[in-house]
């Protein structure tokens, strides 16, 4: 999984704390501004040089959901009809918590890139 | 081949004897047979007879069960592929069969005891160890009916058998109102008018609800789903703010919100005043409105029925001569970006309030997260719902007012460089769509005791400020958005506009009534009304100053001498 930092990765990994792994685009994984502080290249966090996130928090479950927004965003960031994601109901409170924790909750976009 | 049934004896006619051979009866296989059943057709099966197990279908005597109780209670005996898991059985107490003898009823327990009735009767008694659902950490609040809700109930329901559409439930002291109470109403239906010689026609009630001089911290939400409501009166309670869902009350003809506590008026009360809507009489003053800092000069209002409009704003939908020979025009304001959506309008109506809302001034917006934290420089002032009595201060608050025609767009917080692509964007942040899936449960109240105790406390803020959105509007608790109609939970833009309304009614032939501002003070004559957006996308587009609302009937005469 080793990348090297001139030229990092198209893709990121996300790991599930029941060891769970998505391959997302780091673009659109980059909306949430916990992975991207998390992966600067300029930190010297290992999840910056191996480009893989591992969240004890949050289940496989909730994470496919997560990472499905991820996509749901980057497919629709731009455009102006947007059709509505689906959110299972007994997902609510999981996925509350795990988009205060990453941060998406439409601030993230202030937050200066770094 | 073994497995074919034999045929039987073939059968030959004998034409001596004129009979047949080989007649003789074939004797029916009595293993097979029920011995009970021989002299019977074969034992029903229904299909209440839910054990489809194989023991049930085997021979001999088919066993009918013998249900006690009700359904619930009941488990079966044998385990059932539609069960996955073992029902337990309730613990049941043991019941003495012992024989009336002065019921008159004969049993056919009487002389023989049936042992299968006492074996299923009496099953193993397992009592389960603890439920298996968590318990709430407080408890539901059970729903209490007090007295002076009780007589709204009955006043409510009396109005509903005696199909009165006029329903005062002024002057009762109420503090609030449930929302069952309310929507007991929208069951309300005309006593249709049955006659000799009169036609059998079913009209739609045209409801009338006063709540005046109650003091209603706030408007049940219920109110907001009644379609036939015609008059609301709300004048002297103690609501601060009235709910979007007002926009629902298309047939509202009379609304009157004097002497209240509203700081502002829901931007979706203007839809109401669009042509071809029926609002006629608004009384919104004296309320402690928002005022805003620095306004220009009003113009006075006065009907100029020689202005031309040929500037693009304004859409020509009916012309009719009067007896003058003078030429009758209405006009219907339209948003610039859509022309000729009005196109398929026409004035049909013999007589129709005429609205004129014009746009005086706009507050800078204000930006904030899903979660509710203001992130803008400008924050509207934010006003904490008091409690019962403590009276709020009815000073007035004046807003800063932003230049009409900017484009509301770039004022972020922190002026960081941001790339400017990502910043806006419909769609939601995820923060939100689960906000609204949260919603969907239904059980907004009881949500916060589920979260772990780890949780941020702003959630639980959150759930109680959208649980209240909920109740307010009596829906889910979604807010519509002012510029795209889009549903939201948390709008992330807000701003207010201030608005002056003025009405008169309109027939074919031109004004019925003189024009009546809704008040003759100058200061009161700009009106605040909310607007939501539910992305950074939906701001307020530029507008001039005196611009019309979109939707509305302008009326201008032409003199044919004039016309060149």
């Amino acid at each position: 999984m080793d990348v090297d930092s001139s030229s990092p990765s198209k893709y990121i990994t996300l790991v599930s704390s029941d060891g769970f792994e998505f391959v997302v685009m780091r673009k659109a994984a980059f909306i949430s501004p916990a992975i991207k502080s998390m992966l600067d290249p300029k930190s010297q966090f290992q999840e910056a040089r191996t480009g893989r996130c591992v969240f004890e928090e949050i289940n496989g479950i909730v994470l496919e959901k997560v990472v499905e927004y991820f996509h749901y965003w980057y497919k629709y960031q731009d455009k102006e009809d947007v059709p509505d994601m689906e959110i299972p109901v007994e997902l609510c409170l999981e996925l509350l918590t795990a988009a205060d924790y990453l941060g998406l909750d439409s601030k993230e976009r202030l937050l200066p890139s770094r | 081949m073994s497995e074919e049934p034999t045929l039987p004896p073939t059968v030959a006619w004998d034409s001596e004897t004129q009979t047949f051979t080989n007649t003789r009866k074939r004797t029916r296989d009595r293993a097979a047979a029920s011995p009970l059943f021989f002299n019977s057709s074969d034992p029903a099966i229904f299909s209440s007879d839910d054990d489809p197990h194989v023991d049930n279908y085997s021979q001999g005597r088919h066993r009918k069960k013998r249900y006690v109780g009700s359904w619930f209670q009941q488990h079966l005996a044998s385990s059932d592929s539609t069960f996955g898991e073992v029902a337990r059985p309730r613990p049941k107490a043991k019941r003495t069969f012992k024989r009336q003898f002065d019921s008159g009823v004969w049993m056919g327990s009487d002389s023989s005891v049936d042992l299968n009735l006492e074996d299923e009767m009496s099953p193993e008694v397992e009592v389960p160890a603890e439920p298996k659902l968590p318990l709430l950490r407080h408890a539901r609040p059970a729903a209490v009916v007090s007295t002076k809700e009780e007589i709204v109930r009955q006043k409510i329901q009396s109005a509903i058998d005696e199909g009165n559409e006029d329903v005062d439930l002024s002057s009762l002291g109420m503090t609030s109102i449930q929302n069952a109470t309310i929507s007991q109403l929208s069951e309300f239906s005309c006593i249709p008018l049955v006659a000799e010689d009169v036609p059998f026609e079913q009209k739609d009630p045209s409801l009338k609800l006063y709540l005046y001089d109650n003091p209603l911290l706030r408007a049940p939400g219920a109110l907001f789903n009644l379609d036939y409501l015609t008059v609301l009166s709300l004048r002297n309670t103690k609501i601060t703010e009235l709910p979007p869902g007002i926009g629902n009350l298309r047939n509202l003809q009379s609304l009157n919100l004097s002497l209240n506590r509203l700081r502002y008026l829901p931007a979706e009360l203007l839809d109401l005043t669009k042509y071809p809507g029926k609002l006629e009489h608004l009384s919104i003053h004296p309320n402690p409105f928002y005022q805003p800092r620095s306004l220009p000069q009003l113009p006075e209002i006065i009907e100029d029925p020689t202005e031309s409009q040929e500037d693009g704003t304004f859409a020509l939908i009916h012309e009719s001569t009067c007896s003058d020979g003078s030429l009758n025009r209405f006009w219907i304001s339209t948003d610039n970006e859509l022309p000729g959506t009005m196109e398929h309008l026409s004035i049909d109506a013999t007589e129709f309030p005429a609205w004129r809302a014009t746009v005086l001034g706009r507050s800078p917006v204000q930006y904030n997260d899903s979660r509710g934290a203001v992130l803008s420089k400008f924050q509207l002032p934010r006003e904490e719902r008091t409690g019962s009595e403590s009276p709020v201060s009815d000073r007035n608050i004046t807003i800063e007012l932003e230049d009409l025609a900017s484009l509301a767009g770039p004022a972020r917080p922190n002026r960081d460089q941001t790339s400017s692509n990502s910043e806006q964007s419909r769609v939601f942040s995820l923060f939100e769509l689960a906000l609204q899936s949260c919603s969907r449960t239904g059980q907004l109240r009881e949500l916060p005791s589920y979260l772990p105790s780890h949780a941020p406390p702003h959630f639980a803020r959150v759930l109680d400020r959208v649980a209240e959105q909920s109740e307010e509007n009596a829906n889910l608790g979604d807010v519509p958005c002012s510029v795209c109609k889009r549903r939201v939970m948390m709008p992330t833009a807000q701003w207010i506009e201030w608005w002056d309304l003025s009405v008169s009614v309109m027939s074919e032939k031109g004004p019925l009534k003189a024009r009546l501002p809704l008040s003759s003070h100058q200061d009161e004559r700009a009106v605040p009304f909310l607007r939501r957006g539910c992305s950074w996308k939906c701001v307020p587009k530029p507008m001039k100053f005196g611009q019309w609302l979109p939707g509305l009937v302008k009326w201008t005469r032409e003199h044919p001498d004039e016309m060149v």
